[in-house]
């Protein structure tokens, strides 16, 4: 007689667990996760932070969402206060200035009391992105605010941002219904979704997914809140050292080292690269003439005006304020007297059309080496306070002409 | 008696196996949606 094999230890397990009560714990297991999800987006994790520096932001394999980045604004600016919400780049995130002399802490100073400054600018993120979100987003929770962002003159490309880096924004929020009926940009959003193109129209499919997850599920908020307070669950390059990469965030600092410390820098920069880039920017603006001269290339410029124009909802476009930058001298010098002129040229012409679709101010045509991080476009803390200066003045201009402020 | 306390074991250790797995879901929803390297800044 043959002899009956034991019992494995899977049906050992599969006679002692009770199907209906593992089903109820799976379904009690995640709708709590989303219930807490909920809970978690409803708090200020990154408080105290004044900016996003990489560790909670992605490069840190942090995507924060619209409902954290909203809390942070709620809990540092009273709504009785002027929102001055800073959106945009690197630039206005305050790359090269170490935390204690970032830009938007001038700002504030030189705004004073009626005005409330908070930082959402992140790392290469376009106009349209993150901040500008946000901004749209609590246009009814702050009727007295301006929003601040920046680029170059063609940084404007499509109204749904970016699906690789910082487009996830946008599609939380339209999964959230907080953005406003804007029907251009929802034919973008819909001709995105079904592009011609397997790998972009896939790109667009899995952002919407995503957006959809995180804006009804939670995940993002309650694990980006489970990272910042308890326990981060991703490795990343940039945590130091890398053992650490579980703490959570909260415990670090924003690391952005002085620039000025190093006299050295701009030694180790390739200042005819960085040349060949600015030079590049305005030949796309202004073409040659046989003559030797050049002009401005008038359906490029409609072209940058118009795309400018329908990359944000009409209601936004009057309070929204962006800064056009200037190169470092070090880089601009090194074109030739007639690239210099086509150069400020670009920038006396990028300042007169995008002026026609919101308010504008060019900024650092004075600056000196020093004002400048090692590249083209970072500003250092001597910059930093100018900067301020030159931003509050047109900030305090707009709130008249909006109404915010008596005349 | 036995009976009855083996089967009370059982509904809550697979009640919490269930709440493992639930919540180990929505992470896996959390981790899908991160995509596989972060952005990491340059330059601009």
């Amino acid at each position: 007689m043959k002899k009956q094999a034991p019992p494995s230890l899977m049906e050992k397990m599969g006679r002692f667990i009770q199907p209906w009560a593992l089903f109820v714990g799976v379904a009690l297991g995640f709708v709590g996760l989303v219930l807490a999800g909920r809970w978690a987006d409803k708090r200020d994790i990154y408080a105290g932070v004044p900016r996003f520096h990489p560790l909670i932001s992605t490069d840190g394999s942090v995507y924060p969402t619209l409902g954290h980045l909203q809390q942070h604004v709620r809990a540092n600016a009273s709504r009785r206060k002027i929102l001055v919400l800073v959106g945009g780049n690197s630039i206005l995130l305050g790359v090269g200035q170490p935390v204690e002399s970032l830009w938007t802490k001038d700002l504030q100073k030189q705004l004073g009391k009626e005005f409330r400054v908070v930082n959402l600018a992140f790392r290469g993120a376009e106009p349209v992105e993150m901040g500008a979100i946000v901004a749209e987003t609590l246009r009814e929770e702050y009727p007295r605010m301006i929003y601040i962002a920046n680029g170059r003159v063609d940084s404007f490309t499509t109204p749904v941002g970016n699906p690789n880096f910082y487009g996830y924004l946008y599609w939380q929020a339209r999964a959230a219904g907080q953005l406003l009926d804007d029907a251009h940009r929802e034919s973008v959003a819909l001709d995105s979704l079904n592009h011609p193109d397997e790998k972009t129209r896939q790109q667009f499919s899995e952002i919407f997914m995503r957006g959809f997850v995180d804006a009804r599920l939670h995940t993002s908020s309650f694990w980006n809140w489970v990272g910042q307070e308890a326990l981060f669950t991703v490795w990343n390059v940039l945590v130091n050292p890398p053992q650490d990469f579980w703490k959570p965030r909260k415990l670090f600092k924003d690391f952005e080292p002085d620039p000025l410390s190093d006299p050295g820098r701009w030694q180790r920069t390739d200042l005819e690269r960085e040349a060949a880039i600015v030079r590049g920017e305005s030949e796309r603006t202004f073409k040659d003439t046989p003559e030797g001269g050049f002009i401005p290339d008038p359906l490029e410029w409609t072209f940058r005006e118009n795309t400018a124009r329908s990359c944000f909802p009409p209601e936004v476009l009057p309070r929204t304020l962006y800064v056009l930058s200037h190169n470092a001298p070090a880089i601009v010098k090194r074109l030739s007297e007639r690239d210099q002129e086509r150069y400020r040229a670009q920038y006396s012409m990028g300042r007169e059309r995008l002026a026609r679709v919101f308010s504008v101010i060019v900024f650092g045509e004075n600056l000196e080496s020093d004002d400048y991080f090692s590249d083209r476009t970072h500003f250092t803390r001597l910059a930093a306070p100018l900067m301020a200066k030159e931003v509050a003045a047109k900030v305090r201009e707009m709130s008249i002409s909006l109404g915010y402020l008596p005349k | 008696m036995r009976r009855w306390i083996q089967h009370t074991v059982s509904v809550v250790l697979s009640l919490a196996l269930g709440l493992v797995i639930g919540a180990f879901f929505h992470y896996v929803l959390y981790r899908l949606s991160l995509p596989i390297k972060p952005f990491v800044y340059v330059a601009f």
